[in-house]
């Protein structure tokens, strides 16, 4: 078999995808609402530790915007993806789409690839426009850990992205979709977390005597989420205690791993499902 | 190209949804160059058939075969040369017409050259830099027709193709599928309106029930339906003599009764015999007209059982 591979066919469906966002306006509100959170929290942020207003280093700066990123990019991905198979299904363009000159995996991929290009550039672009304001202000020291943590938002950004498009091929209806895309939001964000600490206390787990520690599995079970994932390979980044906290084999290669697998892994999935799927 | 083989060639095509069957065991052959009419009722299992074709839907069992090659292993060859309308064709809200077609030009690997004199042939040059969303059904529908001649496709699929449009934009779509056969291609159509596709079909299939009825030229299936041209005659007054004289002509095939109209089915050679015989028994004729079968009475036939005698 000879990897004939249409990219011309993938670079028109990118380019769509992404062109389609500046036409509905989502990449500019979605890089507006990034600035202006990563100002408001850098200048604010700091008002319940420090006492004080003005803008923080990045180390300071991450921590306080790790909180919010780590609801909103995720959030953001779902809205992005869940409608990326299920809509063109239902308006009717997946009919054309699908009969075109191009595989149904070139053209998964590409509405992936285009997507991701929009979290990118409002990633990049509002948190980096936010991150010129703070070194301008407030020096720019650490200025690549906070490149790296803009990477590893765009990886939890991609992770999600690629649960919504899962979410997106198997579901039958768009509604469906965007149903599943709220509830998963709600497990990995908020219930996952609980029900592990539940879990750990309902085993005789002790959590309020100073000096206890959460066990090994914690981690471990953590390492599954890909919200997690993304918040302990921060944690890890900034230094700090987090590596004396964290059991050793949560680090650089087991979080970033997570992430990848979690952005590889529902993706394959959803192009083997559509791939095999009557449309 | 090869060639040789059948445009389109299905067999024992079968799909079935749960207990459904939709497509039964159909076996279709579609010959190069030629215009193909696909006709049933709604609920036949036309554009489920035409989904297989396609390749959006996957067969139960059974093949389809185009240019001789079987889509399951060469779907992307077969994409490369269709032109494609399907049934509620849909685009993207955000793009314009001119855009929209850009897109899809950009897709089949064609110049963006055609777009204006496509866009000019459907009736919507005026509206190219407008949103599709503020497109009418039938407006849609013809950017839909629109897209699917880009590049003049060696075969092309079109699922209702006068669906929701108006006789004068219903006459440009044959128009252009009589233009698309001049230049060589096959074109394959579905349709459950018969006025639509009698004067430019140059065969047709007819399905119901997901199970092929008949498939053969008008005339053939005219002839093998034994459908006979009928004439119509006003008496002064109408009896059951009357019928019995024209019944007891040879070939007479049917005669009925509609107030002091008669009406005969009979071969054209026969009705000076049938109107000399009736007036021989002092039947005065004051009228008379004539009326061939047309193929919404085979297309009856062949579908009226299924459909309770109703068909839309």
């Amino acid at each position: 078999m000879t990897l004939d591979i249409n990219w011309k066919g993938m670079l028109t469906v990118v380019k769509k995808e992404f062109i389609d966002s500046v036409r509905n306006k989502w990449i500019i509100a979605v890089t507006i609402i990034f600035v202006s959170l990563a100002l408001l929290v850098s200048y604010f942020g700091s008002a319940m530790q420090l006492g004080e207003t003005g803008f923080q280093g990045f180390l300071v700066t991450i921590v306080l915007i790790m909180a919010i990123s780590v609801l909103l990019v995720t959030m953001i991905a779902l809205m992005l993806g869940y409608g990326a198979i299920a809509t063109e299904r239902e308006r009717g363009s997946l009919d054309l789409l699908l009969t075109m000159p191009i595989t149904r995996t070139e053209a998964v991929v590409s509405k992936f690839i285009g997507l991701a290009t929009v979290l990118f550039v409002s990633i990049f672009v509002g948190f980096g426009l936010a991150g010129i304001v703070i070194a301008a202000v407030a020096g720019a020291a650490d200025f690549p850990k906070y490149l790296l943590f803009l990477g590893a938002t765009f990886m939890v950004g991609l992770a999600f992205l690629s649960v919504a498009f899962l979410l997106s091929t198997v579901t039958k209806r768009r509604s469906t979709a965007m149903g599943g895309a709220v509830l998963l939001w709600f497990f990995f964000i908020l219930i996952y977390d609980i029900v592990l600490i539940g879990v750990f206390v309902a085993t005789g787990g002790d959590l309020f005597t100073p000096g206890s520690s959460l066990p090994d599995w914690y981690y471990a079970a953590e390492l599954f989420s890909p919200s997690s994932a993304y918040g302990m390979a921060t944690s890890l980044m900034l230094g700090g205690n987090a590596s004396e906290i964290l059991p050793g084999f949560v680090n650089g290669f087991s979080t970033v791993g997570s992430l990848l697998a979690w952005i590889l892994i529902p993706l394959v999935i959803a192009i083997w499902v559509l791939n095999r799927r009557d449309i | 190209m090869a060639s040789g083989y059948p445009a389109i060639k299905t067999e024992g095509l079968t799909k079935k949804f749960k207990e459904l069957v939709a497509v039964n065991d159909l076996g279709l052959e579609v010959k190069k160059g030629e215009v193909f009419g696909f006709l049933g009722p709604n609920g036949a299992g036309k554009t489920t058939t035409i989904r297989m074709i396609t390749g959006l839907m996957y067969p139960s069992s059974g093949s389809v075969l185009v240019n001789g090659e079987d889509i399951a292993h060469h779907g992307l060859q077969m994409r490369k040369s269709l032109g494609f309308l399907p049934e509620r064709v849909g685009f993207y809200p955000n793009l314009t017409a001119e855009q929209t077609m850009e897109f899809y030009c950009d897709l089949k690997g064609q110049s963006r050259d055609q777009v204006r004199p496509l866009l000019h042939r459907v009736g919507l040059l005026n509206f190219a830099k407008k949103k599709v969303n503020t497109f009418s059904r039938g407006m849609v529908q013809l950017l839909g027709f629109g897209q699917a001649l880009i590049g003049e496709p060696d075969l092309m699929i079109l699922d209702e193709p006068a669906g929701g449009l108006d006789p004068y934009w219903i006459r440009m779509v044959k128009n252009a599928i009589l233009e698309a056969k001049n230049r060589g291609a096959t074109v394959f159509f579905s349709s459950h309106i018969l006025g639509e596709v009698e004067e430019i079909c140059d065969r047709v299939a007819i399905v119901n029930q997901g199970i092929l009825a008949a498939e053969d030229t008008i005339d053939n299936l005219r002839k093998h339906m034994e459908m006979k041209p009928r004439l119509w005659l006003q008496m002064t007054s109408v009896d059951e003599n009357a019928v019995n004289v024209a019944s007891s002509i040879d070939s007479v095939t049917n005669v009925q009764v509609t107030g002091n109209w008669i009406m005969i089915e009979c071969d054209h050679e026969l009705r000076m015999d049938v109107m000399n015989a009736l007036k021989e028994k002092g039947y005065q004729i004051l009228d008379f007209r004539t009326e061939e079968p047309s193929l919404e009475e085979v297309f009856l036939r062949f579908t009226r059982r299924a459909e309770g005698g109703q068909t839309r």
